[in-house]
């Protein structure tokens, strides 16, 4: 190839085919997806600040025993507030969101009564802390704890809870006689910070109490508050919470205590008793009508009764909540009249049981019971000569007791038998315990006989030692008689069988063979069976005491045609 | 960051007034939702403020989104913050046992303590950790607002400090059960 061809060929232009392919997106198809960033709707509930700021300073008592931050699963006290928490739970009848709030924000009982601020003096059981619980956000309840489970320090402690956190100013407990003392003894063990004063004197000094004591908790007898009913009229302020201890006290709602009690303004009406039916439903109406009036009465159902109560009235027995209680053993000793003892009952209910059947349709429930009392008392002491089956158990029992350092409470229903008993006993130095020990002198008794070993016997009657009492330093108890309620002779042992018994309580209930006190016996255990029926879940509620028909039926008697009459009640107990 | 009450009275003296605790926790209610719960409570445990929200659920384009830290997502940017933006009183911690609260100390400006079963530790925890009390057997891992420096190391050793006080008066997982009860109670009685 020529040289100029090959340079030709290199000039040539080049021919090229360009296709040219457009790279800009297709429109793309957006699809948005909503995240809204919604403004929540929140609720808010403030609650009072409870704390100073002098509340924050760490208490010297929970510091750790050891400087590292690491608490040791075994920790003793960890443990313990781990093992139950005890809420307060928002009763039903408080219904604004805000109120139930702050009773289930509340931390557990455990915890609050644990801080430094609402030191106990003992760690309470955990069917208390239920019970403080209960009635704290309650305005009306009934704590019918049977006796010796800490109705008191119960009571105590969420009235010191209230006072704390502002809840309540002023309180008003009200209690039988005998027992002011004991519940300032328990106040001062568990709220030694709240000041108490028992309202007392002359009329000039219980008016001063009743208009111009600051005192946050004023503690008055029953027969004092009726005596001053006049009062609780002018008063212009109303109490936040007035308690009655032994509540069975306003069962009868036409009595003066009942009536005079009802009157007086209250915000919460709380009533403690071990026995809220003592005798029959009225009782529990009774009751009902201090607490919450027109809650129940008489005409409801028991399983209506029941679901209206239930959630006012907190029951727990021993059986259900202590496992570890010291046993009661129940001793009834069938003892045979001494001879002289024999020829006088059977002389005295034969000529009175002829003198009552001669009397027709006159007979009353007053003439039966006479008779009753009156061979009554011949099985405790035959009335001539002194001679007493009862009295021979009873000083070789004592002999025994006092030689192993023992203590025992005698009861009887009277103040003479007691004596007699006395008298008969001197070494073992009794000490008497009844309605004719001024009230002034009692609780001295009460302490020399906790304190002094030569004092070995407690001679009590059942209407000033059945109550409220704190003896469970005595191992034995003797029912010397037997009264008419079974529950008021339960509240007599359980003086002694009661939260730190010292070990097993012996009760030993004395009965006379083929007598009266047979008689009634029978009648009464039928009854005591069905005790707590109208709490329970089942059964039909019954009169727990003597009836009339119980009572004529005790010598076979028939009922009189005509209605019958009867001062007060027509039940015998 | 949010502004929060702790900020908001920062001019407090902290170390004079009583400690405060939050406590946080969500809530899951069959068929409706989320409902978050804040309590605060003094360091007696009991209670000053309470704050819970209505029910809050997410939505399928929330979940996709989300995916795993859909949680992390609800807990804290829509419930947490929410709530603690409601605090009236300054918290001096906020104590939570779900472990997505602990993404919370980057939007709020309190310590956050996360408790957890120390047998179960979480691992993808925030990576703002300041500390661990070993409470039996709870870990507790600290979350501080920001930094290493001294001056929130003595902060992070002051909660840890505040954290071991409260414990002598309430268990330390105690609140979270109150704040359940009252979601419960709140969404009954609104029921």
């Amino acid at each position: 190839m020529p040289h100029h061809d090959w340079n030709q060929e290199l000039n040539s232009p080049v021919f090229m085919e360009i296709d040219s392919q457009s790279m800009a997106p297709a429109e793309t198809a957006v699809f948005s997806l909503a995240i809204p960033n919604r403004r929540l709707r929140i609720s808010s509930y403030d609650f009072a600040e409870p704390e100073s700021k002098s509340d924050a300073k760490p208490n010297s008592a929970f510091q750790p025993s050891k400087k590292s931050t690491e608490l040791n699963a075994s920790d003793s006290k960890f443990k313990k507030r781990s093992q139950s928490r005890t809420r307060i739970a928002p009763p039903k009848d408080v219904v604004r969101l805000s109120d139930r709030l702050f009773y289930l924000l509340q931390p557990p009982l455990e915890a609050l009564l644990d801080s430094s601020t609402l030191e106990l003096p003992f760690v309470p059981f955990d069917f208390q802390y239920s019970g403080v619980g209960f009635l704290f956000p309650r305005h009306a309840a009934i704590l019918a704890d049977e006796m010796g489970l800490g109705k008191t320090m119960q009571a105590i402690t969420s009235i010191r809870m209230l006072l704390r956190c502002g809840h309540v100013r002023n309180v008003l407990l009200i209690c039988p006689k005998p027992l002011v003392t004991n519940w300032q003894r328990e106040f001062a063990l568990w709220a030694p910070e709240v000041p108490v004063s028992a309202v007392s004197g002359k009329q000039a000094k219980r008016s001063w109490h009743w208009h111009n004591d600051p005192t946050p908790v004023k503690i008055a007898n029953y027969e004092m508050v009726v005596r001053d009913a006049h009062v609780f009229a002018e008063l212009q302020d109303e109490f936040d919470i007035v308690a009655l201890d032994e509540a069975q006290r306003i069962k009868n709602k036409s009595s003066a205590t009942s009536k005079t009690i009802r009157e007086i303004k209250r915000r919460r009406s709380w009533a403690l008793t071990g026995t809220p039916i003592e005798n029959s439903i009225e009782d529990l109406v009774g009751i009902f009508e201090f607490v919450s009036p027109n809650t129940i009465h008489s005409e409801m159902t028991p399983r209506e009764i029941r679901n209206e109560v239930n959630e006012f009235v907190l029951r727990r027995t021993k059986d259900e909540v202590l496992d570890d209680m010291p046993p009661k053993l129940i001793r009834d000793t069938e003892l045979n009249l001494s001879t002289e003892q024999q020829i006088t009952y059977e002389q005295a209910e034969t000529e009175g049981v002829v003198r009552l059947n001669e009397m027709g349709n006159g007979i009353t429930i007053k003439h039966v019971f006479e008779l009753v009392l009156r061979l009554k008392q011949i099985c405790n002491f035959d009335p001539a000569t002194g001679s007493s089956s009862k009295l021979e158990l009873l000083q070789s029992d004592l002999e025994e007791v006092s030689a192993s350092g023992q203590k025992a409470i005698v009861f009887s229903q009277w103040v003479k038998s007691i004596d007699q008993i006395a008298e008969k006993i001197p070494q073992y130095n009794p000490l008497c315990f009844h309605g004719r020990i001024p009230s002034s002198k009692r609780d001295a008794v009460l302490e020399e006989f906790k304190q002094s070993p030569d004092r070995h016997v407690l001679l009590m009657s059942y209407g000033a030692g059945s109550v409220g009492l704190n003896l469970q330093f005595c191992r034995y108890v003797y029912l010397f008689d037997r009264w008419w309620n079974p529950a008021v002779e339960d509240q007599a042992i359980n003086r002694a069988h009661r939260i730190g018994a010292a070990g097993s309580v012996t009760v030993t209930r004395m009965l006379m063979s083929g007598t009266i006190e047979q008689r009634i016996h029978e009648v009464l255990e039928a009854k005591r069976q069905l005790f707590n029926e109208i709490l329970s879940e089942s059964g039909e509620p019954s009169s727990r005491g003597l009836s009339k028909d119980d009572i004529f039926g005790l010598f076979d008697l028939a009922m009189p045609q005509k209605k019958i009459e009867n001062g007060s009640s027509s039940k015998a107990a | 960051m949010e502004q929060t009450a702790s900020q908001s009275d920062s001019d407090e003296s902290s170390a004079n007034r009583v400690k405060r605790f939050g406590f946080l926790s969500v809530v899951e209610i069959e068929n409706l939702g989320h409902c978050g719960g804040l309590l605060i409570l003094t360091s007696k445990g009991r209670p000053i403020e309470f704050h819970c929200t209505a029910p809050v659920s997410t939505n399928r384009a929330q979940s996709i989104l989300y995916g795993k830290t859909l949680n992390n997502f609800l807990f804290c940017d829509q419930i947490g913050v929410a709530l603690c933006e409601k605090a009236k009183v300054a918290m001096d911690v906020v104590l939570a046992t779900q472990p997505e609260f602990a993404e919370l100390s980057s939007e709020i400006s309190t310590p956050v303590a996360v408790i957890e079963n120390a047998k179960h530790p979480q691992n993808n925890l925030s990576n703002t950790l300041s500390g661990i009390i070993k409470i039996a057997d709870r870990d507790v891992r600290l979350f501080q607002p920001s930094g290493q420096s001294d001056a929130e190391q003595a902060a992070a050793k002051q909660t840890e400090s505040m954290i071991l006080d409260f414990i002598k008066t309430v268990p330390l997982t105690e609140p979270f059960e109150r704040i359940e009860l009252a979601i419960k109670e709140a969404h009954t009685v609104a029921a």
